[in-house]
């Protein structure tokens, strides 16, 4: 009897955790590269293409997630900060809570749009110390001139000129005119269960990564690299 | 009758101000002092509690912070010279190696808005990341003076009795650490005593304040003697250091050689000057605004006309600039390290 109990509770438990409850919808963050998918908890992957790349680290920030119906926004998330780093799966899964949509009401309110940001705005980077995933023992944080690291993405390709074609691309900026914050917006038809992907193959394939194969500090150069960044997300339906 | 009321007034307005900006707790904490502007600091993210200025004093001083556990803050921030490196033109730090810059005296940093000689740093929250960071300085890693903390017999108990139960975490040492810096406050000199009606100058300080007036308060703003601007004051740039000054943050060729414009209260103590420690004493400081002036296409408008000063106003400016003394910053048993140093 007791152990049925427990078998029931276990099953239970392991469905909350699979779909999520009720209240919430979840927004998975898939890292691919090409067609494989990037898992960096046990270990660096590696892709068998022509570049022979290879991707040690990959983290980045999302933050201000918001959902919008057409223009307006029925959800946005408060104090939304969110560390995502391809070597700890739990990382990789974000939980919005739906009973602060629509005003306060509750209830499923419909929206056909993700709007995120990829990286720290500039007023949280002025904004001293803070807790969490925005912690600076993170490793997200520059010491030695203050601001975040939006993403940093290390690892070999052969597009890198480097001795050992390595590239270490850690891409931040809050100030005017390196800022190097992006928007992204992506229309979506899943609701409840939205898979947003990273597709780090095409963001290295619009790299031209010969000189540059080392940013480690604000600059326009750091911006553009931004840029293709946020250009490499999509949502992927189930 | 009149004369007494007027005092009586200014008396209990003097005491209602202070009232008012102390924060609650029974020792005044934070005080702004008469007629001083408002802090820049934002103290509703990072509330001052007695506790908690203690174990920032106590983290402050406490070599646990560098990877070898030999330099603290300490080291180029001493409380007997208005916390700047006694004597060193460039401050040292573990194994002794040389950093590149003259370290600055630390007061009053809740009226400053950016931080290092060329505001790299923009929140005093983020400063202790760089020296702890720094391979010239403390060499370590905020990561691992969690751990190191954490692990200690002490500190776990003392962040609980300010943050509540909860780990250790960078951003808990970092607001102790400014929680402390912020109570560092120098308002208190002859040149206050004297803005405050209750004493008055020597002629020769007197001579001196209109002479400062004249040629030096345009960046050196009272009362806090700096404007908090970045400027080119001339220096001739220094070749074995190549430091290019605030141009070094935004890039921006308009701010080549520009520092910090520095305070100037306790200038008597917190010698060598300049971001490079380059002079040694006020008289070779004068003479540079005298006669070591060079020209460069970002040198600040007021110092393109030369500065005359015979040797009897420079004898009286330095007087002035010694009224900016405060005994009772410099010898705060408040600011000094704490009684029981850990290891
Ligand atoms: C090895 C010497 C050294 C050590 C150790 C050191 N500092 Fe400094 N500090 C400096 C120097 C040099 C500067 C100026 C650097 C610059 O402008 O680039 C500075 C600047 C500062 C400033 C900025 C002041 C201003 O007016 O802009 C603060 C605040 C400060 N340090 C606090 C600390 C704290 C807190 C610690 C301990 C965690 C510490 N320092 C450890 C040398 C040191
Ligand atoms: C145009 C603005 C400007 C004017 C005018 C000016 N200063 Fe300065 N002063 C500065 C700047 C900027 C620095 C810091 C330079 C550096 O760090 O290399 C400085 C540094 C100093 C220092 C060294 C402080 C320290 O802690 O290292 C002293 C002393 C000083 N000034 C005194 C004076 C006096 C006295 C006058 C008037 C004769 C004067 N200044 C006029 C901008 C100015």
């Amino acid at each position: 009897m007791r152990n049925l109990f427990a078998i029931v509770f276990a099953v239970c438990m392991a469905h909350a955790k699979a779909t999520a409850n009720d209240s919430e919808i979840v927004l998975n963050i898939r890292c691919v590269y090409g067609e494989h998918q990037i898992d960096l908890s046990r270990g660096p992957f590696q892709a068998n293409d022509e570049l022979q790349t290879q991707i040690d680290v990959l983290r980045f920030y999302l933050s201000d997630i918001q959902l919008l119906q057409n223009d307006s926004i029925v959800y946005r998330e408060p104090n939304s900060f969110h560390l995502v780093d391809a070597s700890l799966t739990g990382s990789m899964r974000i939980l919005v809570d739906k009973f602060n949509m629509n005003g306060g009401k509750s209830g499923k309110a419909p929206f056909n749009k993700i709007r995120f940001s990829v990286g720290i705005d500039s007023a949280t980077n002025v904004g001293g110390a803070m807790a969490g995933d925005l912690d600076p023992t993170r490793g997200m944080y520059w010491t030695w001139q203050s601001g975040y690291i939006n993403v940093k993405l290390e690892g070999k390709s052969k597009k890198s000129s480097a001795a050992a074609h390595d590239f270490q691309l850690h891409l931040g900026g809050y100030a005017e005119p390196n800022n190097s914050l992006q928007i992204v917006m992506i229309r979506t038809k899943e609701v409840n269960n939205v898979t947003i992907e990273l597709d780090v193959k095409k963001f290295i394939d619009a790299v031209n990564m010969g000189e540059n194969h080392h940013v480690m500090s604000p600059s326009l150069f750091a911006v553009l690299l931004s840029k293709f960044f946020a250009d490499a997300f999509s949502v992927k339906s189930q | 009758m009149n004369r007494l009321r007027k005092i009586a007034t200014i008396f209990a307005l003097s005491l209602l101000a202070m009232f008012t900006v102390a924060f609650h707790n029974d020792r005044l904490l934070f005080i702004v002092p008469d007629g001083w502007p408002a802090p820049v600091y934002d103290f509703s993210k990072n509330e001052l509690t007695q506790e908690k200025v203690e174990l920032g004093r106590k983290i402050f001083y406490d070599p646990i912070l560098s990877g070898n556990n030999t330099v603290s803050c300490e080291n180029c921030h001493s409380p007997y010279t208005a916390f700047t490196h006694v004597d060193h033109a460039l401050s040292h730090g573990i194994e002794d190696r040389i950093g590149t810059r003259n370290s600055p005296a630390l007061m009053n940093l809740a009226w400053q808005s950016s931080f290092m000689r060329d505001g790299a740093i923009n929140h005093l929250d983020m400063q202790a990341l760089a020296p702890i960071s720094s391979h010239t300085e403390m060499d370590s890693d905020i990561s691992d003076v969690v751990k190191k903390l954490s692990a200690h017999d002490e500190y776990p108990k003392l962040f609980a009795a300010v943050y509540g139960r909860g780990e250790i975490t960078g951003e808990k040492i970092l607001k102790s650490l400014s929680a402390f810096m912020l109570t560092l406050i120098s308002g208190s000199s002859r040149y206050d005593s004297v803005g405050r009606g209750l004493t008055s100058y020597t002629t020769q300080e007197n001579n001196g304040y209109q002479i400062f007036k004249r040629s030096c308060s345009t960046c050196h703003v009272e009362p806090l003697f700096t404007n908090d601007q970045f400027m080119n004051n001339g220096l001739p740039a220094d070749s074995a250091l190549a430091d290019l000054g605030r141009y070094n943050v935004t890039k921006n060729p308009a701010d080549f050689l520009k520092f910090k414009v520095p305070t100037l209260r306790n200038i008597e103590f917190s010698f060598p000057y300049m971001h490079d420690g380059r002079f040694r004493n006020l008289s070779q400081v004068l003479n540079h605004y005298t006669t070591g002036i060079v020209q460069s296409i970002s040198l600040a408008e007021q110092l393109q006309y030369p500065i005359r000063l015979t040797s009897n106003e420079k004898v009286d400016l330095t007087a002035f600039l010694l009224t900016l003394t405060d005994k009772s910053f410099l010898f705060n048993p408040r600011f000094v390290a704490p009684r029981r140093p850990t290891r």
